[in-house]
């Protein structure tokens, strides 16, 4: 407990530092927000202009999607706001700069990860939000207390599914010195979490469900409110395979850590 | 007697590294291949150190003295031998370890580099959970060593190249550790920096006994800072001992430097043997061209006055510019070969 | 012209060095390929076979080309230009005996080369031995060679355009961001252009975007194009290269006077 409460101020300090230094550059900080609702701006704009010709897609309503859709960019979200200096493992690892996290007594993850705090997350964080409120309007959806507990509960485990994906990925350039095709790899998959799982045949259905575990980041989780009566066991599984894929990622982050070797002489 | 903080015996590390085969074909032929070579980086080294010595590694490119100081800090696991530092074998206990040692990086920062560097101290207060009447005694010495009161609102990255070394410098004495590693912390820096980083390194190792291992290739840093010197080529150590003694060998060197206009391949033999009969010693002059087209030699002040060279050269040839360094590392590590220091 | 031609060497081979980015960016290409299937087959069930125009077969075809055609230009040209001026790279490349936009062009190249391998070959593979479409006709390959590499030379110049703003902004992630989203949807390359509304296909018509894609990519999948349209299609294509050709020189000569560096 202790420990937990060392690390939540430390990362307090640090991240407040670091957001005020980059608020000093506004334009960068508009532009780049802007460009990131413009990016998932388009996949609503999408949707839209696919709806315009079709009524249903296997059997999900236009609201449905954008419902599915917004909850994925909230989960999507935490990897990008904590996690977002994963994108630069490769370079600090080809550069050799990566060797500075193994001096100071911290756990290095939390010291790498410490290090950027990515403000344009927001931006995509309100949109999610937005888009989540429309849909669940448009759908007559009520929010409960205990309904409400659930869906913090299923952000939790979606984002942390994310996030375990992408450490795993980017924990790659350890061995290989390279990371962001696999990184962008897994990224994009996060990106086709915003589909029902049901357009894809068994095979699929089923690569989607146990190995590369998209399904549980929003189309299970979002079941739970849409189409209450069709759960099964699966999206009850969501909070556990998040919690297990994420010491999974730890593990292999920390071999990495543990079998690198460095430059230089 | 002093403990010894660092024993370290018959340390060896060996690296596997990809064969790559060159040209247009052999990229695509790589992408297939498994083939690896073994590349002894640190080859069965042991010495000790007590607490309190400031010892300079020296070597050149490629010796093995990264090598060494990653073990020693525990980032690399030893192939075989062993590491004993302030009671800990630093790779096997790592977090425990590191908050009693620390490691300064030449032209790379340790603080953060967006915020002012006052607000990285503070981080690092919190970090180290450095006790506060410490941690302001120490400010308070460090401002009275170096007025780093002026730098405090500047972020780090605002800083000139000098003035973030001396403040990641003085940043890794702030949680009073046991044992600090300088790795190249002059590379790049100016005569009057190299001195306040010099003074700055050798006061607080006064004021606090801190023990420091500095690796450089700057022979001046070296003699400027350290009692003992451990010199390392191809993994080995080639000499480890009093600097005194080194200084009094190689101190009177001086590589004399010219760029000489109309002078073609074959006449740098011509020169070497001309200056080798005009100026007889023990160990002829070496004359080298470097790749940057410019001609080396290197000169014993105490056999040969450098004045006279350069007058006799001026007088044969047509300079366009000379530059008069001290010995470069390459050089020592010939001589040692050559028997010179033993 | 040797040395330009170095370059493209160089750039390939750098590519080419890390076996893994090769890889993986073959087989996310492939994902994204078998992603546009599915979610497409789901839209066009229970629509009796044409929606706006355009049967399932072909719809597919031409986002998987468009997206195969996406990641061929994806050559960076805007990040390296961003990188080179926060480095203060660039003004190592303006003491370079070369003029720095071919020098750019040459890298842009290098990397087309290594995107057909890695990216463009696989998917066509895919695309034609497990789709065999009847549209794509060896006529209809040549025929679209040439708007290929016009429709590189527009890419490359939009890229270049959006390079230069970080000349001025020093920053240039979400710039380009915003310049992929756009030129992606506004192509046809996400959704073909035939399902937009009406007034939406009239501003995409005025951009120079469809001439990257739409342009090319009908070229390809039309079994028989007359040479009027054939022409017609060229023409369009050259006065956009010839614009942002132009907008670009105008544009890099106002942004060279502002070069700020930093570093150090």
């Amino acid at each position: 407990m202790k420990t937990l409460l060392y690390y939540v101020r430390l990362y307090a300090l640090i991240v407040s530092q670091y957001i005020k230094a980059r608020m000093q550059y506004r334009a960068d900080f508009f532009i780049s927000s802007f460009g990131i609702l413009l990016e998932s701006g388009a996949g609503f704009f999408s949707l839209w202009v696919i709806f315009h010709s079709i009524s249903k897609l296997v059997g999900w309503s236009y609201n449905e999607l954008i419902f599915i859709y917004a909850f994925s960019l909230l989960a999507i979200t935490p990897s990008q706001l904590f996690f977002d200096n994963i994108w630069h493992l490769s370079s600090h690892i080809r550069q050799g700069t990566f060797i500075k996290y193994y001096f100071r007594p911290l756990n290095m993850m939390f010291y790498y990860m410490s290090e950027v705090f990515d403000i344009k997350g927001f931006a995509k964080l309100a949109l999610g939000i937005g888009a989540f409120i429309y849909a669940s309007f448009k759908l007559g959806i009520t929010w409960t207390f205990p309904k409400f507990i659930l869906l913090l509960t299923l952000l939790f485990s979606s984002s942390s599914i994310m996030i375990s994906l992408m450490i795993m990925a980017a924990s790659t350039c350890f061995w290989t010195g390279e990371a962001s095709s696999v990184l962008i790899f897994v990224f994009k998959f996060g990106e086709y979490s915003r589909y029902p799982l049901t357009i894809f045949n068994s095979f699929f259905k089923l690569l989607f469900t146990y190995i590369i575990p998209i399904g549980f980041v929003a189309f299970y989780p979002s079941k739970f409110f849409l189409r209450p009566t069709e759960t099964n066991i699966l999206a009850y599984l969501s909070p556990v395979a998040g919690i297990l894929l994420f010491f999974l990622a730890y593990l292999v982050w920390k071999k990495g850590v543990n079998s690198w070797t460095g430059t230089g002489s | 007697m002093t403990m010894n903080i660092i024993k370290i015996e018959n340390l060896s590390k060996h690296f596997k590294i990809l064969k790559s085969s060159g040209g247009f074909i052999g990229s695509f032929k790589d992408l297939f291949s498994r083939d690896y070579k073994i590349i002894k980086a640190v080859d069965n080294i042991s010495f000790k150190v007590q607490e309190g010595e400031i010892i300079g590694f020296l070597g050149p490119n490629g010796a093995g003295k990264s090598t060494t100081i990653k073990m020693m800090s525990g980032v690399l696991e030893p192939t075989s031998g062993s590491i004993f530092i302030n009671g800990y074998i630093p790779y096997k206990d790592r977090k425990k370890y590191v908050k009693n040692i620390g490691v300064v990086f030449g032209q790379r920062t340790q603080l953060w580099w967006e915020i002012p560097v006052i607000e990285s101290f503070k981080i690092l207060k919190e970090i180290y959970k450095i006790e506060p009447h410490i941690y302001n005694e120490n400010m308070k010495l460090f401002n009275e060593l170096f007025n780093l009161e002026a730098l405090y609102p500047i972020p780090v990255r605002k800083l000139s190249l000098g003035q973030r070394m001396l403040c990641d410098i003085i940043a890794s004495f702030l949680h009073n550790p046991k044992i600090i590693f300088f790795d190249e912390p002059t590379i790049g820096l100016d005569v009057s920096v190299k001195n306040k980083i010099q003074t700055l390194i050798k006061d607080l190792n006064k004021v606090k006994k801190t023990t420091i291992i500095l690796t450089s290739h700057d022979t001046g840093s070296v003699e400027a800072l350290c009692r003992r010197l451990i010199l390392i080529d191809k993994g080995s150590i080639i000499y480890d001992g009093d600097i005194l003694k080194f200084n009094r060998i190689f101190g009177a060197y001086r590589t004399l430097k010219v760029e000489l206009e109309h002078l073609e391949g074959s006449s740098i033999e011509v020169l070497s043997k001309t200056i080798g009969e005009r100026f007889p010693c023990k160990h002829p002059i070496p004359v080298r061209e470097d790749d940057d087209g410019w001609i080396s030699l290197t000169i014993n002040q105490d056999e040969v006055k450098l004045q006279n060279v350069l007058n006799y050269i001026m007088k044969e040839y047509l300079i366009k510019d000379l530059k008069i360094e001290e010995i470069e590392t390459e050089d020592v590590v010939r001589k040692v070969y050559e028997g010179e220091l033993v | 012209m040797k040395k330009y031609l170095m370059i493209i060497r160089n750039s390939f081979m750098s590519s080419i060095i890390y076996r893994f980015h090769f890889f993986y960016t073959s087989l996310s290409n492939v994902f994204y390929i078998i992603m546009i299937y599915f979610l497409w087959r789901a839209i066009y069930k229970g629509s009796g076979g044409s929606i706006n125009g355009m049967t399932f077969n072909q719809t597919f075809i031409y986002l998987a080309l468009a997206i195969s055609i996406f990641c061929l230009f994806k050559t960076w040209t805007d990040w390296n230009m961003s990188y080179e001026v926060i480095n203060g790279i660039i003004v190592m490349n303006l003491i370079k005996p070369m003029d720095i936009q071919l020098l750019a062009m040459s890298k842009a190249i290098g990397f087309v080369f290594y995107n057909f391998i890695t990216v463009t070959l696989p998917a066509l593979f895919v695309i034609i031995f497990i789709f065999q479409p009847g549209e794509i006709t060896v006529r209809s390959i040549i025929l679209s060679l040439i708007p290929i590499v016009l429709a590189f030379f527009i890419s490359f110049n939009i890229d270049y355009i959006i390079g230069l703003t970080s000349f001025y902004t020093e920053s240039i992630w979400g710039i380009s961001i915003a310049k992929d989203t756009i030129v992606l949807l506004l192509s046809g390359a996400l959704i073909p252009i035939n399902f937009f509304p009406e007034i939406l296909r009239k501003i995409v018509g005025l951009l120079p975007f469809q001439a990257i894609y739409h342009i090319p990519l009908t070229i390809l999948i039309s079994k028989d194009l007359s040479i009027y349209e054939y022409l017609k299609f060229l023409g369009i294509q050259l006065s956009w290269a010839i614009a942002l050709y132009a907008l670009n020189r105008f544009y890099y000569s106002r942004a060279i006077k502002v070069v700020t560096v930093n570093g150090g």
